[in-house]
């Protein structure tokens, strides 16, 4: 009894369109302009996926048994240069263990472009993403570059704050040239996790 | 906003992405993907946590200095072997056949000295009134036990008599003076070829010494020729398939002997440039060889791990033989104090516990 209870404040919460971007004519109104400014706050779990390896056979490693689940959090501010499209610039962190406990870290800080389809009370922005990042296990540290392509479902609380998930796609280049060339290596995760964001 | 504007925003990205790939970098190590797939989860023991100092043998089990203790190992697990007293702390060990000998060092009433002792059963016993102990120099002890690979029948004592100065005895079961005065370099390693003992000798200032012995009677001085003793000696091993003395140094050279005397050591290091490792020129110590799936190799230890070299060969390398994906593993970063080896075994004593390399149908490199 409780869960159906649970469900319908649930349904009716998401339903009301507390802040509706649709306007009596039945057109969308973006909350957004140019110049619109969001802060993001991520958290939730690191999802490791699989090492490639291209001069190695065979190429593609299962990080199973490797790496553990871990955590991420990452802080976001953008801007918006359209009422749909936003340029940010992200600033995250991760944590994962290996068999022997030590640390493996990855520290990014990218560029951001994102595109938000409404859809009701609700935005999904999808987004792309690339910079450097800081990779570290144990004494080894790799300044790199990352890819990571993702989308996020926001629910509008209010004007201001809006709540939902994100999942991004690492991808995450390790190259080397030379001797260590055969150890080339493109480490692949996900992140899915708690979005908090602020408009303003 | 135009698309020109987004176009261009997506072409800085772009560009970010490709120069970074340029201008990545990982100076140390073989790579963090490679690292972490190749990473073997490590067994846990009583020792595997701890800098192992030193590994022998004795019978039919093994014994380590790890940290300010001995461990034992009859074949089953570590146990550790109490001090003879509260409080006192192992800073040696050796062995003869199957008797393990240890220095300890005690307090007594804020005095510092340093002693030998015998193990039986589970206890240690004081050695002899005649063997030497040592009271605390300017602060610091300095009694060492020496042993030789290969041969269980003997071992060194190196003791500090003064500010720079140094005695040596060898035990055989009879306590023998080999310095008949003091000398400026301590033993640091020994080596047998035939019926005579190479102890190296040599202080962190870059005096070195290579002395000869049969065992009891009093050291002569090699006097050597194409091995340079202004360099601080590491190690010294034998070749006893071919005749051949092997000395490294803590500057990254390995030397070797043309001669089973340790006279002729050609015309320089077998290495014309120092031995590098991931991190940089190799500080060398301990060397030992090992039967390693019937071919012999040299054993070098060094600050990140150690090297290998088929007794074949002429230049040192990091292990490919002996260990697979050596530089996953975290013994490629660990300093490496002690080697003990046995037919396909390769016993390491590390900063960070105790590694055995054995061949049993392929290399495998696990933890003790």
């Amino acid at each position: 009894m409780k869960k159906i209870l649970f469900l319908l404040l649930l349904l009716t919460i998401l339903s009301l369109p507390v802040f509706a971007q649709i306007d009596s004519s039945g057109e969308y109104v973006s909350p957004y302009s140019k110049g619109s400014q969001t802060f993001t706050m991520n958290g939730g779990l690191f999802i490791p996926l699989f090492f490639y390896f291209p001069a190695l056979s065979p190429s593609v490693e299962s990080t199973k048994d490797h790496l553990s689940l871990g955590g991420t959090g990452s802080l976001e501010w953008s801007m918006f240069i359209s009422d749909r499209i936003s340029l940010g610039i992200e600033l995250a962190g991760t944590f994962s263990f290996t068999p022997n406990m030590n640390t493996h870290v990855l520290i990014p800080l990218t560029g951001k472009i994102a595109y938000v389809f409404p859809v009701g009370s609700f935005e999904i922005p999808v987004f792309f993403g690339t910079g450097l990042a800081v990779n570290k296990v144990a004494n080894q540290v790799y300044f790199g570059t990352i890819l990571k392509p993702g989308a996020s479902v926001y629910w509008n609380m209010n004007l201001r704050w809006g709540f939902g998930l994100t999942a991004q796609y690492w991808i995450v280049p390790e190259v080397y040239f030379g001797d260590k060339s055969d150890n080339t290596s493109f480490g692949n995760f996900m992140d899915i996790g708690f979005s908090a964001r602020y408009h303003f | 906003m135009k698309i020109e504007n987004i176009f261009s925003y997506l072409v800085i990205l772009a560009l970010l992405f490709v120069s970074s790939l340029f201008t990545a970098c990982n100076v140390n190590g073989p790579g963090i993907f490679y690292t972490i797939y190749n990473e073997k989860k490590i067994s846990e023991s009583l020792v595997s946590d701890k800098p192992v100092y030193k590994v022998v043998s004795a019978g039919s089990s093994l014994y380590v200095r790890a940290g300010a203790a001995v461990y034992k190992n009859d074949g089953t697990a570590w146990n550790k072997i109490d001090p003879p007293s509260a409080g006192m702390r192992a800073v040696s060990l050796g062995r003869i056949g199957s008797a393990i000998y240890a220095v300890y060092e005690s307090e007594a009433s804020g005095a510092l000295s340093d002693t030998i002792y015998t193990l039986s059963g589970t206890s240690w016993s004081k050695l002899s009134d005649t063997v030497p102990a040592v009271s605390a120099i300017d602060g610091s002890l300095n009694l060492s036990l020496i042993t030789v690979d290969h041969d269980n029948n003997i071992f060194f004592i190196n003791q500090r008599t003064g500010s720079g100065t140094y005695s040596f005895y060898s035990f055989d079961g009879s306590f023998h003076t080999l310095t008949s005065e003091d000398v400026s370099q301590p033993v640091i390693s020994a080596a047998v070829s035939g019926v005579n003992y190479f102890l190296a000798a040599s202080n962190i200032s870059g005096s070195s010494v290579l002395y000869t012995t049969n065992g009891s009677s009093t050291v002569t001085t090699v006097i050597t020729t194409g091995f340079d003793t202004a360099k601080t000696i590491g190690g010294i091993s034998e070749d006893a398939l071919n005749g051949n003395l092997y000395l490294s140094t803590r500057d990254g050279y390995l030397y070797k002997s043309s001669d089973a005397a340790g006279v002729d050591w050609g015309t320089g290091s077998l290495n014309s440039t120092a031995l590098t490792d991931s991190y940089g020129t190799a500080c060398l110590g301990d060397m030992a060889v090992v039967d390693y799936n019937g071919t012999d190799y040299l054993i070098i230890a060094a600050d990140n791990g150690y090297f290998e070299m088929d007794l074949t060969g002429t230049s040192p390398e990091l292990p490919t033989v002996t260990a697979e994906n050596f530089e996953t593993y975290e013994l490629s970063q660990e300093a490496v104090f002690s080697l003990y080896t046995e037919t396909d075994k390769i016993y390491i004593g590390s900063d960070n516990g105790l590694w055995l390399s054995e061949y049993s149908g392929g290399p495998a490199l696990d933890k003790e």
